[in-house]
């Protein structure tokens, strides 16, 4: 009886030594993945469980356990629909007519326009939040012309940026992530900074402003482009000030995050890159390498 | 679970392994629902993190080396989904079973069950505190609002669902 007791006990010693451990491992894998290398290195098993979740709330979500509500409802959505459609005609007409204007303004004044980005809509089936990334899983991966870095909006305008990409899902990291850093700048001021997350839904930090010329109280915050992350001229969200301090009212917060649109970064190449090739006086060019053969 | 009228219950009569099993299938249907359903509205960070219910009840019951395997496979499991580093949750669970294993000798000659409330508190508290160190170690900041609802929730549940996370069937683990 008594060995029994000293048996039971050496072996609670040995599971408690061995959880301790394993707690310490754990933690050195933890600490270990700081290094972006080492926790890349699991990428594809993140990715894996990402399409596994994606496909699970597209089989739920396909299966109408979210319809709600009753006929009354949807006769009053309907209404108002139909109310919002005819005052968007209004406006589908004014823009009509002002980018017609546009356009010959453009030509008069031969000004090289910019490519209008392609995308791919999809929706966001869950968000899983955690202490560590606030990130949304979309329906949309690589097979259908994801790629990592596509920048991420919503109505209102950019909700975040992809970070990682499956078949039939892909991750997108909001601009409220603590980790998140999007180039900005005043639409009207034209003042520059980095929004920074990590202050919550609402608000994201205007850091590292190389002017020191203050923004306009409620003008559009946008994308500046720097560093070709993200397109120039998105929206953001609106310069406020809020503690003495400027920052940026996001436009996530504005309206749900429930379809988006995967916009590919459209990186402009230097011209160093991209070197113009001397046309010779016969008038035939020769693709480079093509001399060599 | 009690007995009545003298006949043991189902779930009395229920092996280590099959309670290990139940239980790691009911954190995850939990997280499932938590992940499918509750996550659109925006409430999850009021979900519990069930498998915190496992650690600290398996916890309460004798150590063995299958509950520790199972909940580095939930906390891996739970990495993967929120995108936290990998063995983050493997960790903070592990903490909790071990925080509450600590007090199991002594809440099993308690009568009063003031113990065993001690120690499944503890685990709690200990594995918040520790979840927030993390954040702060591989971070750099701590933003406890994330955290503390589901911490919160699962401490507040956990009591009327622990007899669900006992390995044994022994009363005294939970008189």
């Amino acid at each position: 009886m008594a060995s029994l007791g000293r048996d039971r006990r050496a072996k609670r010693r040995v599971v408690r030594t061995v959880v301790v451990v394993s707690i310490v491992v754990a933690l050195a894998v933890v600490l270990a993945q700081t290094a972006p290398v080492i926790r890349g290195t699991a990428t594809p098993v993140r990715a894996g469980m990402d399409d596994i979740v994606v496909h699970s709330a597209n089989a739920v979500q396909n299966g109408s356990l979210f319809d709600f509500g009753g006929d009354e409802e949807l006769l009053q959505e309907i209404e108002r629909l139909r109310v919002e459609n005819r005052q968007l005609a209004i406006w589908r007409d004014a823009a009509t007519s002002m980018t017609e204007r546009l356009h010959r303004y453009e030509d008069l004044l031969d000004l090289v326009g910019e490519p209008i980005p392609q995308g791919v809509s999809a929706r966001v089936v869950t968000e899983t939040d955690g202490p560590f990334a606030e990130t949304r899983l979309a329906n949309a991966g690589g097979l259908h012309g994801v790629e990592e870095g596509d920048v991420a909006v919503n109505t209102q305008g950019v909700i975040g940026r992809v970070i990682r990409v499956g078949n039939r899902s892909s991750r997108i990291l909001l601009v409220t992530d603590f980790n998140s850093r999007v180039p900005v700048m005043g639409e009207i001021s034209g003042v520059r900074a980095i929004l920074g997350g990590g202050s919550g839904s609402q608000y994201g930090e205007l850091i590292d402003k190389p002017e020191q010329a203050p923004f306009i109280e409620g003008e559009s915050i946008v994308t500046s482009g720097e560093g070709n992350a993200f397109p120039r001229g998105l929206r953001v969200g609106r310069a406020v000030i809020a503690n003495d301090r400027w920052v940026a009212q996001l436009s996530l917060s504005e309206a749900p995050v429930d379809f988006v649109r995967l916009l590919p970064t459209q990186t402009i190449e230097a011209p160093e890159d991209d070197p113009i090739i001397p046309v010779p006086e016969d008038g035939v060019v020769t693709a480079p390498g093509a001399e060599a053969q | 679970m009690a007995f009545s009228s003298g006949k043991p219950s189902a779930w009395s009569r229920t092996g280590r392994l099959a309670r290990i099993i139940i239980g790691a299938a009911i954190v995850l249907a939990v997280g499932y629902i938590g992940v499918i359903w509750i996550a659109p509205t925006g409430l999850i960070i009021f979900w519990p993190y069930a498998a915190l219910w496992a650690a600290v009840g398996w916890g309460a019951s004798r150590l063995s080396f299958r509950p520790v395997i199972v909940l580095i496979g939930l906390g891996l499991a739970m990495d993967l989904i929120v995108d936290a580093p990998l063995g983050c949750w493997s960790s903070i669970l592990l903490l909790a079973f071990v925080i509450s294993s600590l007090f199991r000798q002594r809440a099993l000659t308690d009568q009063t069950g003031v113990i065993r409330f001690a120690g499944d508190a503890t685990a709690f508290v200990v594995s918040f505190l520790f979840a927030r160190w993390i954040m702060g170690a591989y971070l750099g900041s701590v933003e406890t609002r994330v955290i503390i609802g589901g911490f919160l929730t699962a401490a507040i549940l956990y009591y009327p669902l622990r007899s669900l996370f006992r390995l044994t069937s022994d009363a005294r683990v939970d008189t």
